[in-house]
């Protein structure tokens, strides 16, 4: 139904910039091949204006207008001679070969972002939780606790250095916060003297860290987490003797490479039903992850105003009032929303007939 | 002390960002130019009344939408619930900076047209288009909250006992049991409309540029971001790599962009820390 509202909004638009693209410019052409008028000359340019409020005066900002729209006829005609993709109106073969190149480069990058997004959001999650469960405290927190217990004049310079090292961290770690929280263009705009900020590469790791996504949908996935484990099922666990040790090590504890490793899998632990019960409850979050994301994205390639992607198309397609290419272009982006709704629907879907034992 | 801390990391972060800007605007009026920070004053200004009137139309559309809702269920009239249904899937499938964009070339026609002329129209416009596209978070949380309700024994006793449904859904699930999780869901909202309208005034500052300057858009931290003496005090972050030493320079001679820069990401992340700490002491 969207869609159809859409397309019909697309030749609505595309019939509408025929007739207006030859209005406007018979209008125009008119007063251009008049003769006794040179808007190249300051002087005829003043004198048509005075003539045009002497005879319209209640019209004076229509008659700026059309001033203005003379100038820029004259412009479009000069950058039509340099760029002449760029001043066509609608949609012909060779524009919409060249958009879809672009949206299937921008599905390419949407992918990767969502499955390393994906990826980063549990690891963040389960390691905060892990953190938390061996009582660790934050370095701002260490840093104060430490210069309050001062020690005696042995061992001076090691607690100085312990001190500096829990503030370092401390830096560091607030540097790393700023970083995931800033908008993709200030973290951008930071790095473009030292990095070329145009690669989709970039293009990725923008992606993945900026804009608060991580962090955002990180900290769900650590609430989840924490809700889960204070569910009866769970202590029930822990007191008929469940592993229930959240230290760092190979048997028994948890083991530091299923927290980084893509599945994570937790065998014989009691977070191995707190992670599967959490994961489940994260999917019906994806989606919103998803959107977001697409949303996350068109902001960094419409901000770095970067030529060649797809969302700069779009502003630059809005810019020169070719709606029918934009409306185009939203429809595209349209159905990558509807695809991810119903791929994270079917994940879902699937996850909830293994919880209800129905054979999928 | 660790404990009393962490119950109350919500106050401590309120007022971490209330410090952080007076700091900061403590230092802007000793190392910045008076013009720069007047704006940098107004921008900031006009960016916390949008964000807040985001907050205020969110609440009020998604409370009509429940409104709808409990009318459209009581009288069964399917159309309205489909057109509804529609209306609302149809702005979830836009992606929030799109819906926003083709917001703001609206306005500009509504600019250029003489339609709105008065600067706090101009920001009232800014904020209802912004949140026509955030208000669903609240519409999906003030729906979970009925739908749990409704699972239980106290919708039906209260029914039984004569209660309106109007009155059970407002009254007693969301304003007695729901207003906490409301009030924490508009925190995050705050954030998410200073991170929207940031996004979109730079955008529109860069992209859009010359088709803008035409009409006079209220003065925002984004908008101000995007000016190109902003941008070069960014940019100026990157010599730091290469220097270490040039960090010093930057607290002083790049102070325009590195405070809108930091008034925008010290926002996001107190809003951020607030709505997260205010959880923690709720339980949410």
């Amino acid at each position: 139904m969207v869609s159809v509202v859409i397309i019909g909004i697309f030749l609505l638009l595309q019939k509408q910039n025929e007739k207006v693209k030859q209005k406007t410019e018979s209008k125009i052409e008119s007063y251009l091949n008049s003769g006794f008028i040179d808007i190249n000359d300051p002087l005829h340019k003043i004198i048509f204006k005075e003539t045009l409020n002497h005879f319209y005066p209640h019209n004076k900002s229509q008659n700026d207008s059309l001033l203005s729209a003379l100038s820029e006829y004259r412009a479009n005609r000069l950058l039509q001679s340099i760029d002449k993709a760029r001043n066509k109106i609608g949609v012909d073969r060779e524009t919409l070969k060249k958009t879809l190149f672009m949206y299937l480069k921008f599905i390419a990058i949407y992918l990767i972002i969502l499955i390393l997004s994906y990826y980063g959001v549990q690891t963040i999650g389960v390691y905060r939780f892990i953190k938390k469960r061996q009582n660790k405290s934050s370095y701002l927190y260490l840093f104060i606790e430490h210069l309050n217990h001062k020690p005696e004049n042995k061992n001076r310079t090691a607690y100085f250095f312990k001190a500096i090292i829990y503030l370092a961290k401390a830096i560091i770690k607030g540097f790393v916060y700023l970083i995931l929280f800033s908008p993709a263009y200030v973290v951008a705009y930071s790095f473009k003297t030292e990095i070329n900020t145009s690669s989709p590469l970039f293009m990725i790791l923008l992606g993945v860290i900026s804009n608060g996504m991580l962090i955002l949908y990180s900290n769900k996935f650590y609430t989840f987490l924490i809700t889960e484990s204070r569910k009866g099922y769970i202590q029930n666990a822990i007191v008929k003797n469940m592993d229930n040790s959240y230290t760092f090590k190979k048997s028994g504890g948890i083991r530091r490479q299923s927290v980084f490793s893509f599945h994570k899998k937790f065998p014989g632990h009691v977070f191995q039903q707190i992670f599967s019960n959490t994961r489940y409850q994260y999917l019906t979050t994806f989606k919103e992850q998803a959107s977001f994301l697409i949303s996350s994205l068109i902001i960094i390639e419409m901000a770095l105003n970067i030529q060649g992607y797809l969302s700069y198309e779009l502003l630059q397609e809005a810019l020169y009032k070719n709606y029918s290419m934009a409306i185009l272009i939203v429809l595209g982006i349209f159905y990558i929303v509807k695809f991810t709704d119903i791929t994270a629907d079917w994940m879902l879907y699937r996850e909830t007939r293994k919880y209800e034992n129905k054979n999928i | 002390m660790k404990i009393k801390i962490s119950e109350k990391k919500d106050k401590l972060w309120l007022f971490t960002w209330i410090g952080g800007i007076l700091l900061i605007w403590i230092w802007d009026m000793v190392f910045l130019n008076n013009p720069a920070l007047r704006q940098i004053e107004e921008g900031f200004i006009n960016t916390f009344i949008i964000s807040f009137m985001v907050i205020i139309f969110s609440l009020f559309f998604a409370w009509m939408i429940i409104i709808i809702d409990t009318t459209v269920n009581n009288i069964r009239f399917k159309g309205i619930k489909l057109l509804l249904t529609f209306i609302l899937n149809l702005l979830r499938s836009v992606p929030q900076i799109i819906g926003i964009l083709a917001g703001y070339i609206l306005l500009t026609y509504f600019i250029t047209g003489n339609v709105i002329n008065n600067h706090l129209l101009i920001i009232l416009f800014i904020a209802l288009i912004i949140s026509l596209f955030v208000f669903q978070e609240i519409v999906d949380l003030m729906r979970e909250r009925i739908d749990y309700f409704k699972k239980s024994d106290f919708f039906n006793a209260m029914s039984v006992c004569g209660i309106s449904e109007f009155r059970i859904i407002n009254y007693d699930i969301l304003w007695k049991n729901s207003r906490i999780h409301l009030l924490n869901k508009l925190i995050s909202i705050f954030g998410i409309a200073v991170f929207l309208q940031c996004s979109v005034d730079f955008i529109i500052s860069v992209g859009l540029s010359t088709e803008i300057s035409r009409v006079n858009l209220p003065v925002t931290l984004g908008g101000l971001l995007a000016k190109i003496d902003s941008k070069q005090d960014i940019l100026a972050i990157g010599q730091i790599f290469g220097n270490p030493l040039y960090i010093i320079n930057i607290f002083v001679e790049h102070l325009q962009g590195i405070t809108i820069a930091f008034l925008i990401v010290f926002t996001l992340l107190s809003s951020y820390k607030i709505s997260n700490g205010y959880s923690e002491r709720y339980r949410l």
